[in-house]
Order: structure tokens, then C-alpha cells, then sequence
């Protein structure tokens, strides 16, 4: 029934979203993770070009979610473009695949994982831990703030330093610093 | 302007009014006072009842959203940790909240709380909620200005929320991660409560 639905080689955006419609009914794709994944392909698909609407393996996800996030000016936030992205991805790889092989098609599990209850019996192993840890411990400060350590205790932040900061730049902020100075510079 | 400037057209109304009703006095009878200057009084007061209360109520309109307006932008700052925890809790196959919802809806900061009462952040979403919470600290911390127009309560929560941004922004571990953004949750719950 799917199968005449479909057409051959129809690699077409309107064929995907009847594909993720009628699979359901199949019985190949679990109807929330169909509905989850039409949510995101209806978000991102609004930014195809024609060829790319007419011919969906010519997409490349991240290019498209980028383009998103620059045309919508941030109405929708990247953290669900990207999430949106990885449920397109999912999608796009169920539907190649079932073109390709339609008769052994079992459609992939969703990558994302449940959250995780408090107190339940997965425990985090030494390594998840030392994991977390690490991560945490590299994210400090902010990129664009520079960090320079004084003296115990003291750590003196510099703020938009530029890309392109010259030689001479650098000295006319030494000099300025050095002006701040309790004692003048050569007295050390 | 020159306050005396704005003085001036009083003192000639004044002393013009006082002159009138001077002259109105002079040349009265009895009934002159209840027959001519009755109504015109009983006008005026009927006119500066209306055209006050109406002002009076446009301007305290105005003000109210005004209020609510800031109220909002200092929601808005916090966004992004909402939106961050919405996904760390988020179900596999469910729809992240809308970010209407995220910037002005109270229930979303509840089922936050709850949520975090019972489940678990990943790596993942602690990194970014610390991320955000370095970027944000600076703004959140610009931002005790506009809460003090608020009220004191206001800025009280505020300060208590951004104590919370600093807390995350240095954490270095789960339960120093965790720690701060529920505390910073129960913040904004307190905050919402407030009325503008």
C-alpha cells in the first residue's frame, strides 16, 4: 500500500512528508517519532530551494539549518534548530533507506535519549563522571574575554581585544595599563 | 524651560481671576451669586472630575505597560536557560516549548522545578547552561538597573537570580551546576509572583 503510494525515484520534499505520513499507518515508524520528525522536516523544509525540494539528497542538514537560523533572526532559537535538524537527519536517513530497500526497511530509533530520573538505577560510570568533570572544568570564560592572572587572587579580564590586533595596538593598551600603575614603570 | 516662564501665566490668571470675581462681587445682588456663578463652578467641577479621572487613568495605563514591558525584557534575558533546561528535559520524540511561552508564561519556570526535582541534566545540557550563564552574567547583572524601576521586590529577586548566574558560571561540577539553576528557578518563580 506504502509502496504504491510512493512513486519510483521520487526523492521529492512532498514525497518524504507523505512517506513519514503513511509509514505510519504501515506500521514502520511509531507515530510520535513520525509526528516529531514532520514537525522539524515542515520547520526546515519552508528554506528549500526548488532544486533541493524536487531532489531531497542534494540537502546537507547543517547548511540548511545555518540558513534558518540567518533568514528567521533568531525566531527560532538554535538550540531547536539544531535539535530540529537532528530529527531531519533521522528522517532524511529512514526515507533513502526505505527507497533503496523498501521490503527489509525498519525504521532507525530516535538518537535522543529520555532524561534521566533522579535516583534511578542507571548510575553514571567513573569515566561518565570524569567526563562531566573535564567539560565542565574547560568552559571558564567567555572567548572574547582574555584572562590575565597578576598575582594570587587577581586575575585582570581584557575585553574585546580584536582579531586583528597589531604590534602597535598592543603597546598603545600596555602603555595605557601602565599609566594605571601605582608606582611608575622602571621603578621595578 | 525657565520655571518662571511656566509661573508667569499662573500669576496672570490668578490675579485676572481674583480681579473678575472682584468685580462680579461688587456689582452682585443675592441671587446673582446662585443665579451666574453656580453653574459655571458646578461645570468646572464636573469637567475637572472627568478630565483628571481620565487622565489620571490613561496615565496609570501607560505606566502598567510600561512596567509590564520592562518586566518582559528582564525575562527575556533569561531565555536561553529556559530553553536549555526545556531540552535537557525534553522526550525524545515531544516538541520543545514555544519561545513565547518561554519568555513570559510562569507555568513553563514550574514545570521547570518540577522537572528538575526528579530528573537529571546530561553533560551536554550542563555545558551549555554554563555556557550561557558566562555570556549572560554581564547583561543579567546590567539588568538590576531596570528591575529597580520595578519595585524593591523586584530587584531583590533579581539580585538573587543573578547571584545564581554567577554561581553557574563558575561551577565545576554537577551538583555545582544544579544547584545554582534550581536556585535560580525558585528566583524567577518568586519573580513572576510579583505583581507590576
Amino acid at each position: 500500500m506504502l509502496r504504491e503510494t510512493l512513486m519510483n525515484n521520487d526523492y521529492s520534499r512532498d514525497a518524504m512528508l507523505e512517506f513519514l505520513r503513511e509509514a505510519v499507518h504501515a506500521g514502520l515508524i511509531n507515530p510520535a517519532v513520525a509526528r516529531s520528525r514532520r514537525n522539524a522536516a515542515l520547520e526546515l523544509f519552508a528554506h528549500l530551494s526548488e532544486g533541493e525540494a524536487e531532489d531531497l539528497r542534494r540537502i546537507d542538514v547543517d547548511e540548511l539549518a545555518a540558513r534558518c537560523h540567518k533568514l528567521q533572526g533568531g525566531t527560532v532559537r538554535p538550540e531547536v534548530l539544531s535539535l530540529y535538524a537532528g530529527r531531519l537527519r533521522e528522517a532524511l536517513d529512514d526515507y533513502f533507506r526505505y527507497r533503496e530497500a523498501p521490503d527489509g526497511f525498519v525504521a532507525r530509533r530516535t538518537e535522543r535519549k529520555a532524561p534521566r530520573r533522579r535516583g534511578s538505577e542507571q548510575l553514571r560510570t567513573a569515566e561518565e563522571e570524569a567526563l562531566e568533570q573535564l567539560r565542565l572544568d574547560e568552559t571558564r570564560y567567555r572567548p572574547d574575554i582574555v584572562p590575565i592572572p597578576l598575582r594570587p587572587g587577581t586575575v585582570l579580564y581584557l575585553h574585546g581585544v580584536p582579531a586583528d590586533l597589531s604590534a602597535a595596538e598592543a603597546r598603545k593598551v600596555a602603555r595605557v595599563v601602565e599609566a594605571l600603575a601605582d608606582e611608575p614603570a622602571g621603578e621595578e | 524651560m525657565n520655571r518662571w516662564l511656566l509661573a508667569l501665566p499662573l500669576a496672570v490668571f490668578g490675579v485676572v481671576g481674583i480681579g473678575l470675581y472682584a468685580l462680579f462681587m461688587a456689582h452682585a445682588d443675592e441671587a446673582s451669586f446662585r443665579d451666574n456663578l453656580l453653574p459655571e463652578l458646578i461645570g468646572f467641577c464636573l469637567e475637572g472630575f472627568f478630565l483628571v479621572g481620565l487622565f489620571t487613568l490613561v496615565q496609570q495605563l501607560r505606566e502598567n505597560h510600561h512596567r509590564r514591558e520592562l518586566k518582559l525584557s528582564l525575562r527575556s534575558a533569561l531565555r536561553d536557560f529556559l530553553s536549555h533546561l526545556d531540552l535537557a528535559f525534553l522526550e525524545p520524540d515531544a516538541e520543545p516549548a514555544n519561545t513565547h511561552d518561554l519568555e513570559s508564561e510562569p507555568r513553563v519556570v514550574l514545570r521547570l522545578l518540577k522537572h528538575m526535582e526528579e530528573l537529571e541534566l546530561d553533560a551536554n545540557s550542563m555545558l551549555a547552561l554554563k555556557r550561557t550563564a558566562i555570556y549572560t552574567l554581564p547583561l543579567a547583572h546590567d539588568l538590576i538597573n531596570i528591575a529597580a524601576q520595578l519595585s524593591a521586590g523586584h530587584m531583590r529577586w533579581w539580585i538573587d537570580i543573578v547571584e545564581s548566574i554567577k554561581q553557574l558560571a563558575e561551577a565545576e561540577s554537577r551538583e555545582a551546576v544544579e544547584r545554582p539553576v534550581y536556585s535560580l528557578l525558585v528566583g524567577l518563580s518568586e519573580f513572576d509572583a510579583l505583581k507590576v
